[in-house]
């Protein structure tokens, strides 16, 4: 197969993928039972024209296909709509969530990926040992963990050390020194981004021991071995660069959750981020706030596999013939 | 700066889209009311330094404060009053709508002078300061452009910090999902806050806002759950704990036109007998840990003098709740469960998932337990609060039998007496009842502007849905808060300092000693 071939293939497979994700995020949160104006009437002046006003206002009172032509066509226009719960742009909302939830959860996925590399390649390397023991266990462990009981433990312990909440200190005031900033932010950082590192971590651990160990069984290895070449070099040159295939898809999916969020995570540490907003939206049926998330979240999650798929191409030459 | 912990949020800062809770608090601080509540429940001047009502209770007038002024140095006046309340009359049937009820009945609103502010009313209206009590009064010369054509502007305003503030503070800086932060208001017409300012940070979960609080980074929590009342004690906290307004209950399907497969729910013999089988002294000592008392009245004795002392709560016994099902005919069938009209009474109990964790599923436990004990079979079925409500009003009331859930009345009795009306249907009312007498009754408390007249109609209200039963009232929680022993003087106003109907607590409150 061309190199072409492929990427055009591959590339009409992910936009059906998007036009189906699309379709999905309208319908699902519509099946569900309940509707967006329940919520939002139940205040104490609420009425039945109350009622009526917010179904007319969200356009509820539409055809259900209707409302999806309506959506199709904002989002070809690149408007995601408006919040039902604040009136707000979507779009606005999630690119100010974004910008909080990116650098937590890219600090605690780098993380994951570096420790559980290393550990991976370590368990591997001393198969047998106490010390692969001890890596496999506490990585099954750690794997097994509800992410809200592991978040809830580190509140716990680490409370009154670290803080427990948000991502600044919000009782500063008055223009503070970019590095007083940062280290106010990576202080606050801490928890949240470690608890999301040991719950990913035990994943990637587990998948670069299975591979690194098929891989140390090649012949080319022992070859390397028969040729006299260190063990380290035959290991981190050799054996662990070809082991470390399979965690590029790893990778491209578990980097869905820098737009998805973690959920639970945020909620508990009272992270601003995009998870936090689409739990929210979730309980208010926020369907313009909760269709505009789900997008940036399959799109994202698409476009990661894409690349992979091309990184694939490149890296493993057999895919191609 | 009095640090205060919430676990709600701030939805939007504009009062005809906001909410949530700390939204129509913030108002309360920001924006002047008409009148607000003392810590007695009773009638406290706030922009209206007195009131009337004409003979025959169609005209309200108040006095308001003279000489006030906005946080921009503007003159604050009446016409601000007039202006707002005329608009959302104007569009209460769109971008007001939320605010209609504020107005309901009301014509016109007219400032004669800066001082002077005439509300005319096309009938009696009895509740005219209760809702003047919840009403922002807005800057004219801030808002006056959103209200052109056809006012949907009133709606896409943002209304963001720094907020043009006529109440105790300004609203200076405002981070959605973070903080909110207030600024004592140096042109405030009412007595100055001792405390330089506010802030209320946001949190994700009530255990991070109770590690925050034991760490020093809060001053004060709004709501304390009970599970960590002894914790907060224990770290030295001033705990202030009050009966609360809010309060628990069983619901019984009340729609006279109900599913025949469930008809016999509508049976006065079967609702009494399932009022004894509930213990609610285990259900407080078990699901609010003791921080609570036995529900009777849909009006709680927390509101004061609207909450009828004759409605007590049934007594928990079995025997007495098993005579009552046999005398209606039920008799016990296969598996211990009794047969009412050929079919098991075995029935699913809707709950909403906002008090499904904790005090729900504990008290389910308890209620099921005992009923099985009278042979009625309970199965529960924990929805979000959208899916649940649609759960209860699904086929117009005639498919659900059971339910669990609560309400948090206000302080005027008005409100919660709505949601049995047939108007209600849809919208608040979570039950199915329907009454013409009672609707009757509704109108009259609403048209008494003779308190000691409407007192007595509101009694009788409350007397009939004791009788008819489509809540089973479990308990009220009582209300807890927690704040440093730094700070003195902070009072509740029904059991809460950080409220939407009272401005006095966080004007009083200040540094101990």
């Amino acid at each position: 197969m061309h190199r072409a071939d492929f990427v055009v293939k591959r590339g009409f497979f992910a936009l059906v993928t998007v036009f189906v994700a699309i379709t999905i995020n309208f319908f699902l949160f519509r099946v569900l039972p309940g509707n967006a104006v329940t919520d939002l009437a139940r205040v104490p002046q609420s009425s039945p024209q109350l009622r009526h006003a917010l179904t007319v206002e969200f356009g509820l009172d539409k055809p259900k296909w209707e409302q999806y032509l309506i959506y199709l066509k904002q989002l070809l226009h690149g408007n995601m709509g408006i919040s039902f719960a604040n009136q707000q742009p979507v779009s606005h909302l999630l690119l100010t969530d974004l910008k909080n939830t990116i650098p937590m959860v890219t600090v605690g996925t780098v993380a994951a990926v570096v420790i559980g590399v290393f550990t991976g390649v370590l368990s591997a390397w001393r198969r047998g040992s106490p010390p692969d023991h001890i890596s496999t266990n506490l990585a099954i462990f750690a794997y097994a963990f509800p992410t809200q009981w592991l978040g809830m433990m580190l509140l716990i312990l680490f409370a009154g050390v670290l803080p427990s909440a948000g991502m600044t200190n919000p009782f500063l005031f008055g223009p503070e020194p970019f590095w007083q900033h940062l280290g106010d932010v990576g202080q606050h950082m801490i928890l949240p981004a470690a608890t999301l590192m040991l719950t990913a971590y035990g994943s990637y651990t587990l998948v670069v021991r299975s591979s690194l160990l098929e891989t140390l069984g090649e012949d080319y290895v022992l070859t390397a071995r028969a040729k006299g070449l260190p063990v380290r070099r035959i290991v981190w040159r050799h054996a662990v660069r070809n082991a470390l295939l399979p965690m590029v898809t790893l990778i491209a999916l578990d980097l869905g959750y820098i737009v998805g969020g973690a959920v639970l995570i945020e909620v508990i540490f009272s992270w601003p981020g995009i998870g936090q907003s689409m739990f929210t939206a979730i309980t208010q049926r926020d369907y313009p706030m909760l269709q505009g998330g789900f997008l940036i979240l399959t799109v994202t999650v698409i476009v990661l596999n894409f690349l992979s798929d091309l990184v694939y191409f490149r890296l493993d030459p057999r895919i191609s013939q | 700066m009095f640090r205060l912990g919430s676990s709600s949020s701030i939805d939007s800062l504009n009062p005809f889209i906001a909410f949530q809770a700390d939204a129509y608090v913030t108002f309360e601080y920001v924006y002047p009311m008409l009148v607000q509540y003392n810590p007695k429940l009773q009638w406290a001047p706030d922009f209206a330094r007195s009131w009337q009502v004409s003979p025959d209770g169609k005209t309200w007038t108040f006095h308001t404060q003279p000489n006030a002024k906005w946080s921009d140095g503007k003159p604050l006046t009446a016409a601000d009053a007039a202006w707002t309340l005329n608009t959302i009359i104007k569009f209460q049937a769109g971008p007001t709508a939320n605010s209609a009820g504020y107005v309901a009945h009301m014509k016109s609103a007219a400032a004669p002078n800066a001082t002077t502010l005439v509300l005319t009313y096309s009938q009696p209206v009895g509740n005219v300061l209760a809702e003047m009590q919840q009403m922002a009064i807005l800057p004219e010369h801030i808002w006056a452009k959103y209200a052109a054509g056809n006012g949907k502007a009133l709606k896409t305003f943002t209304n963001p910090a720094p907020i043009v503030s006529g109440g105790a503070f300004e609203l200076v800086k405002y981070t959605p999902k973070v903080i909110a932060l207030f600024k004592r208001n140096p042109n405030f017409y009412g007595t100055k806050p001792h405390i330089d300012g506010l802030g209320l940070q946001f949190f994700g979960t009530t255990d991070a806002e109770i590690t925050a609080l034991k760490s020093g980074q809060l001053d004060g929590v709004e709501v304390v759950a009970p599970t960590s009342v002894a914790t907060v004690k224990a770290a030295h906290f001033v705990v202030g704990e009050s009966p609360g307004v809010q309060f628990d209950d069983f619901i019984i399907n009340s729609n006279p036109k109900q599913d025949a497969s469930h008809a016999e729910l509508l049976n006065p013999l079967l609702r009494q007998a399932f009022d004894a089988a509930i213990d609610r002294q285990a259900i407080i000592s078990t699901s609010l840990l003791g921080h609570g008392t036995a529900g009777t009245s849909i009006i709680p004795p927390a509101t004061g003098h609207w909450s009828d002392p004759a409605v007590k709560p049934a007594a928990f016994d079995l025997t007495k709740a098993n005579q009552l099902l046999d005398q209606a005919g039920y008799k016990m069938g296969p598996n211990n469960t009794r047969i009412a009209n050929g079919h098991p009474m075995s029935y699913t109990v809707v709950m909403s998932s906002d008090i499904a964790s904790g005090y729900g599923n504990r008290s389910f436990l308890i209620v099921q337990s005992d009923f099985a004990k009278i042979g009625v079979k309970l199965t529960l079925k924990v929805l979000d609060p959208s899916a649940a409500y649609n759960a209860i009003t699904a086929n117009n009331y005639k498919s659900f039998e059971l339910s669990m859930w609560d309400w948090y009345p206000l302080a005027d009795p008005d409100f919660m007496l709505s949601v049995l009306t047939c108007g209600s249907w849809t919208v608040w009312n979570d039950t199915g009842y329907c009454s013409k007498t009672y609707d009757q009754l509704y109108a009259s408390q609403g048209a008494a502007t003779n308190p000691a007249r409407r007192q007595q109609i509101v009694y009788q209200m409350q007397e009939m849905i004791a009788t008819a039963k489509p809540y089973l009232v479990l308990d009220y929680a009582n209300s807890i808060e927690a704040h440093s022993t730094k700070w003195a003087d902070l009072p509740l106003v029904a059991g809460i300092s950080w409220n939407s109907m009272s401005k006095i607590p966080f004007e009083t409150v200040h540094l101990a000693g």
